[in-house]
């Protein structure tokens, strides 16, 4: 068993020693033994203080450096939302000035219109209105004074409107210049034209004459605009001329599209 | 030995220049109470001496210190409480304690313990383990033979 406070001699002998250093220190006897060891202390302390600054200088760019790609992804997050919320508000302000617009040309009164946003279109334009919002087949979508097409097929939250330029589109047509008024029947064509066919030779067609329609269909009130006439093909072997008539408005650059209800 | 006074003196000067943590005495405590040496009381007095030098306190003073807590350790080391194995961890604390109230009585400072005393203590145990495995590298131990009854 080892003794409970072992090398005693030493120990004493050591805190005597202790004591007499601490006595000469406090009498400044040692002031230059001192002074002589900072000579060979002092510029290793200094080494190891510079290897912290340049060890905290690197630390604080690593975590420098972590933050900025922090805060950097933050910001694109937060300019991906903002870009989004401004995308939304330029359609709801489009959408708001074609619903001002809208009223402006066709009154509300007379006409039940329903607004319908456009979220496809090949063939068929698609509409984001279906039965749920009381839309029928055969029911005219207008925007504006110029007729878009007719809904062919509902599904309850969409339907599809047939356009103008649908082959299997027909609709009874008048085109008026100064010199009197053309009858015929806008038929679509495969592209973005429609022709407009059965016009007696001796009926005043010209380029740029606007083309509306006769509204003899029942669905289709008379006098919307239909297009415009881009060139007229007058033969005088046949019975009846044609001319070809481009749209005025362009489809795909619509907000918003009114479907006649009733 | 001289790899642990090496040690000491680079710990000397890494806790008066950056770490504000007495790293020394720790390490004097934990083989004071790992190992009965007199070369302890050697090195807690040399140690001491270039501590008080590189903190530029009164020489002699630290030395009284360290040389105090070596003594206590390696008492506690001796008697019957140390069959614990844990016991180490309580001692250590109260070393601690204890060198900061002396050190701070000494330089006429107000104590003050925390977060210091319990980084230390959380030190300690990882460097008990280390000094305890580096003091008894050569120790033989008896290999455990396991007997069966027929």
């Amino acid at each position: 068993m080892e003794k409970v406070t072992p090398n005693l001699q030493l120990f004493l002998i050591l805190i005597l020693i202790s004591m007499l250093v601490f006595a000469a220190g406090n009498f400044k006897l040692l002031t230059y033994p001192q002074r002589g060891a900072y000579f060979i202390t002092n510029p290793i302390s200094f080494g190891f203080y510079n290897l912290k600054q340049k060890a905290g200088k690197q630390l604080y760019f690593i975590f420098a450096a972590r933050f900025a790609a922090q805060e950097n992804k933050a910001l694109q997050n937060q300019l991906g939302e903002t870009l989004s919320e401004i995308a939304k508000l330029k359609r709801q302000l489009a959408e708001t000035e074609s619903l001002l617009i809208q009223q402006q040309h066709i009154d509300p009164r007379t006409y039940n219109l329903k607004a319908a946003r456009p979220i496809g279109l090949d063939r068929y334009l698609r509409i984001d209105k279906g039965e749920k919002d009381e839309i029928k087949v055969g029911q005219a979508v207008i925007f504006k004074d110029n007729y878009i097409g007719k809904v062919i097929s509902v599904s309850p939250s969409s339907a599809n409107i047939q356009v103008l330029t649908d082959p299997n589109s027909k609709v009874s047509a008048f085109s008026i210049n100064k010199n009197g008024r053309a009858k015929g029947v806008l038929t679509g064509q495969f592209g973005t034209q429609t022709l407009m066919d059965k016009i007696l030779h001796e009926e005043a067609i010209e380029e740029g004459d606007l083309v509306y329609s006769e509204g003899t269909e029942g669905f289709l009130p008379r006098g919307l605009i239909l297009g415009k006439v881009a060139s007229v093909l007058e033969r005088q072997n046949e019975v009846f001329k044609q001319a070809q008539v481009v749209p005025v408005l362009d489809i795909k650059d619509l907000d918003l599209v009114f479907v006649m209800t009733e | 030995m001289k790899l642990l006074v090496t040690f000491l003196i680079i710990l000397a000067f890494l806790q008066t220049t950056i770490i504000p943590i007495d790293l020394v005495v720790i390490i004097l405590i934990l083989r004071s109470y790992v190992k009965n040496d007199q070369a302890n009381l050697y090195i807690a007095f040399g140690i001491g001496l270039l501590v008080a030098h590189l903190s530029a306190s009164t020489l002699g003073l630290q030395s009284l210190i360290y040389l105090l807590l070596v003594q206590i350790a390696r008492s506690f080391a001796n008697s019957r409480f140390s069959e614990n194995i844990l016991i180490f961890l309580p001692v250590t604390a109260l070393l601690l304690i204890m060198n900061n109230f002396f050190t701070a009585y000494a330089s006429n400072k107000s104590v003050d313990l925390w977060p210091e005393i319990l980084i230390e203590v959380l030190l300690s145990i990882p460097l008990y383990y280390l000094i305890k495995a580096w003091e008894e590298r050569f120790t033989f131990k008896r290999e455990i033979k396991l007997k069966f009854r027929k």
